[in-house]
């Protein structure tokens, strides 16, 4: 299983690398613009004022424009989208390519004559996309610390800890799915599509939700409705429930996972 | 003593029959050839005996234990090469045989085999052409000295003088005990090396001989032109069938012992011939359908 973990690491280092300094490389360009935005966050907040309230929900304003904060300014600009958006696509290629991505190719059959359990190779795959998402994790949240201190600009540590968490939990949980779908699937597009396909379903249920009163209890079906940076990053907190739901979600899909790769035929495509 | 030993197996694929009931065993240093057209189930009966698809009746053991229920502790004793190599394209040859060591655990003789088959670790296997490709397959497959080697069309892409070197590698593995199970299409390369033959068609084992009946089977289509007009009817005997009949000659079929046919030419004034081989596709039409 070592040698599986270390191989999936060591294949995916690059690209690990290009996303770690894309979420940097994000932060900074926040950090620049923030000064400016700071300037203007009553302004903003004058007119964001004028837009209806189911609107502003929809997008995770709902305690108003936050533009004063370094913290505020994040959660909507850049954790309550890019972040996501880039985590699903580090996560998803990484469990496609993992399993799926194995057996379309063949080069399943280079481990699995070899003595080692489909459990085993399951579990390598999934700790190192747990490594990977918490490298990425550190990188594109924890960055915030040095460009802030470099810019001589105010941050909250705790909320970037609580954003931390919060990420992390949405992206394992992302990824368990994505892994699920990968360890029953012989081909890479399924995977996209079947998890891509899911995660589009649950942003549309949780824009809907929002929009629309009686179509409130929806958005308890969706991520976006549990993976709140606004509450981590503003409030320094994240509910419990959340917790719980991306936990759940995880262990499930990942047991699940492993249990079907562990009984399936392995037809190379 | 039974290395390998299938019972009653048994693969559907949904309502596809891929392997139909076969049952067969392979003794300890025997090198058993598994022959077959395509789609014959070959390649689903190895898949099977290494854990990669599941048997939907019936069981297969190595070294008697479970091809399914033992599969991770038999691995440690069984060497394996695909009928299609495949490799991960960024990585070198020698990242391979470093993977494989690792996940196995013991001493190898990776480095004599990468001598024997003049192969270069050092380039990406992108780089590499089907042949060395291959070459990385049978090094994988033999580095761990394994109890039992099971390869699907093993000299596939091969030029002729590395598959002797891999005939050499497997004679050698079979005097140290060794059990090899090997599909081929190839019937000089199942001539020169097995003891036993499985022939399967349609799923079903259709024969289990060994190498010398299945020589006796062999089948030639002769072709030859005289100088004169010949009555063509005295060629056709058992075995020996008129395919076509020209002005000044004929294409016969010949199935098992040459000689009679050639005794009987013998007594012309032959023009021209020129005697080929059946393919092995051949044998199995004319024998077995």
């Amino acid at each position: 299983m070592l040698a599986i973990f270390l191989s999936t690491i060591k294949d995916r280092k690059i690209s690990l690398a290009i996303y770690s300094a894309t979420g940097v490389g994000l932060l900074w360009i926040y950090v620049l613009l923030f000064p400016s935005i700071q300037a203007q966050a009553e302004g903003f907040g004058e007119l964001m004022k004028n837009y209806p309230e189911g609107f502003l929900k929809a997008f995770g304003i709902e305690d108003g424009l936050i533009l004063s904060t370094l913290e505020g300014f994040l959660a909507l600009e850049q954790f309550s989208l890019v972040w996501p958006i880039i985590v699903i696509f580090l996560l998803v290629s990484l469990a496609a390519a993992g399993i799926a991505g194995e057996v379309e190719k063949g080069t399943s059959e280079i481990i699995l004559a070899r003595p080692v359990s489909r459990r085993n190779v399951f579990v390598g795959r999934y700790l190192a996309g747990a490594v990977i998402l918490s490298v990425f994790t550190v990188f594109s949240v924890f960055g915030i610390v040095p460009l802030a201190e470099l810019h001589s600009i105010d941050y909250v540590l705790k909320s970037y800890v609580i954003m931390a968490i919060t990420g992390f939990l949405f992206g394992i949980a992302v990824f368990s799915i994505a892994m699920l779908f990968s360890a029953i699937s012989s081909e890479r597009g399924r995977v996209y599509m079947a998890t891509g396909g899911i995660l589009i379903v649950m942003y549309v249920l949780n824009l809907v939700s929002a929009l629309k009163d009686g179509l409130g209890n929806l958005r308890y079906l969706s991520f976006f409705h549990y993976y709140d940076p606004t509450q981590a990053l503003v409030h320094n907190s994240i509910s419990g429930g959340a917790v719980w739901v991306f936990i759940v979600i995880s262990v499930a899909c990942a047991v699940t996972g492993a249990v079907l790769f562990s009984r399936r035929d392995i037809k190379t495509v | 003593m039974n290395v390998i030993e299938v019972k009653n197996f048994k693969k559907y694929f949904g309502e596809t029959k891929a392997v139909d009931d076969i049952s067969f065993t392979v003794e300890k240093g025997e090198i058993f050839g598994y022959l077959g057209p395509n789609g014959a189930g070959k390649t689903t009966t190895i898949r099977c005996m290494m854990d990669f698809v599941r048997a939907s009746e019936g069981t297969i053991s190595i070294l008697g234990k479970d091809s399914f229920v033992d599969s991770v502790s038999l691995k440690e004793r069984v060497g394996y090469l695909s009928g299609n190599v495949r490799l991960y394209e960024n990585w070198t040859g020698h990242e391979h045989i470093d993977f494989v060591r690792k996940l196995n655990g013991k001493k190898d003789i990776a480095v004599n085999l990468t001598s024997m088959l003049d192969f270069n670790p050092k380039i990406k296997t992108k780089k590499l052409s089907t042949g060395n490709r291959q070459k990385l397959g049978v090094i994988m497959a033999f580095m761990l000295e394994p109890e039992v080697l099971i390869l699907d069309e093993p000299t596939t892409a091969l030029d002729p003088l590395l598959q002797n070197v891999v005939y050499d590698l497997l004679r050698e593995a079979t005097s140290n005990g060794t059990t090899v199970f090997m599909s081929s299409h190839n019937l000089a390369e199942v001539e020169r090396v097995c003891s036993r033959v499985g022939i399967i068609k349609a799923g079903k084992m259709v024969a289990i001989e060994s190498v010398k009946s299945l020589k006796e089977k062999r089948m030639y289509s002769v072709s030859v032109y005289f100088h004169e007009p010949v009555d063509m009817s005295v060629f056709v005997a058992e075995g020996v069938s008129v395919v076509k009949e020209m002005p000044l000659g004929l294409v016969m079929k010949v199935a098992g012992d040459i000689n009679a046919v050639l005794k009987k030419l013998a007594a012309y004034n032959v023009k021209d011939i020129s005697i080929s081989q059946a393919s092995l596709e051949e044998i199995f039409l004319e024998f077995y359908e």
